[in-house]
């Protein structure tokens, strides 16, 4: 092929630069087509340029109805993308710190727990009265054995509502980060 | 001059169909429908119209495409066809049509 054919492609390929690639490529190879077509029939290269006419205003007649299209709901989508970041930055301004401290506190809390249970328990066993831990609830106090079962089942309860807060912070970013993204302009 | 206004006003209004009709009849490729069409001077015309049309009625859903990777120093070519939302489509101009050359027979006093 001519190098000023070449170079037209090149032109028309640079000014559909605002379609998706895929789309692009396969315009100018259809174009590209074209040209091959008409260099079969012996068309000279003036001929074929005259033809298909400026680069720019080739590139332009696909365009055309895209731009039209775009102006139709720029406004709607203003106003969604607008609701997104409004809804986003104040919900996030709550949920992302409240579950992103209580999360790992649970879980901190729900090993913690156990473990004080368990010391206590195996303290008493030797009879030593472990100090800093007790488990009183009300006026009434548990003894040692009581207060490890006790302490493992509160163990286990803390450490699932973490996981939960977790879970949920996890969820919670993910739908934004997938709305945000098909909202992407 | 007004009649060329005229008249390619009356050629856009009918390229789609005229193109909707050839492929109703069979698969090309781009470049043999803008052949087709130049063997009627009235809508003669261009790949800067042809091809983003057929690009538009594909968008639609009126129209399939697939690239047939040249064979035998053939360039590749990119063959359409009506899916049947085409074939309803080209039903439905080919009546508006019909009314619309009986509404100008009878102006006509024919």
């Amino acid at each position: 092929m001519d190098a000023r054919l070449e170079e037209y492609l090149d032109k028309v390929d640079k000014y559909l630069r605002p379609l998706p690639l895929s789309e692009r490529v396969d315009i100018v190879k259809e174009i590209k087509s074209s040209i091959l077509e008409m260099e079969n029939e012996r068309l000279t290269v003036e001929e074929i340029l005259n033809r298909l006419g400026k680069p720019k205003e080739l590139a332009a007649a696909y365009m055309g109805d895209l731009l039209t299209q775009k102006r139709g709901f720029s406004w709607n989508r203003l106003l969604l993308v607008c609701a997104f970041y409004g809804l986003t930055g104040f919900s996030g301004m709550f949920v992302i710190p409240v579950l992103g401290i209580i999360a790992p506190t649970f879980i901190f809390c729900g090993a913690v727990v156990p473990i004080a249970g368990m010391v206590k328990y195996v303290g008493s066993l030797f009879g030593y009265d472990v100090p800093y831990v007790m488990f009183q609830m009300g006026n009434f106090t548990l003894s040692p054995t009581w207060g490890f079962l006790w302490s493992v089942i509160t163990g286990a309860m803390l450490l699932l509502l973490g996981k939960g807060s977790w879970e949920l912070l996890l969820r919670y970013i993910r739908a934004v980060s997938r709305t945000k993204r098909n909202l992407s302009i | 001059m007004n009649l060329d206004k005229w008249k390619s006003q009356i050629v856009r209004g009918t390229l789609e169909y005229c193109i909707l009709l050839m492929l109703s009849r069979k698969t090309c490729y781009g470049y043999e429908v803008l052949r087709e069409l130049g063997m009627y001077p009235m809508v003669a015309s261009t790949e800067s119209t042809v091809y983003p049309l057929l690009r538009r009625l594909q968008r639609d859903g009126f129209l399939q495409s697939v690239w047939q990777d040249s064979a035998e120093g053939l360039p590749p070519r990119k063959y359409y066809s009506l899916t049947p939302a085409g074939e309803e489509y080209v039903k439905c101009m080919s009546k508006e049509w019909d009314s619309l050359v009986e509404a100008v027979s009878c102006l006509r006093g024919e």
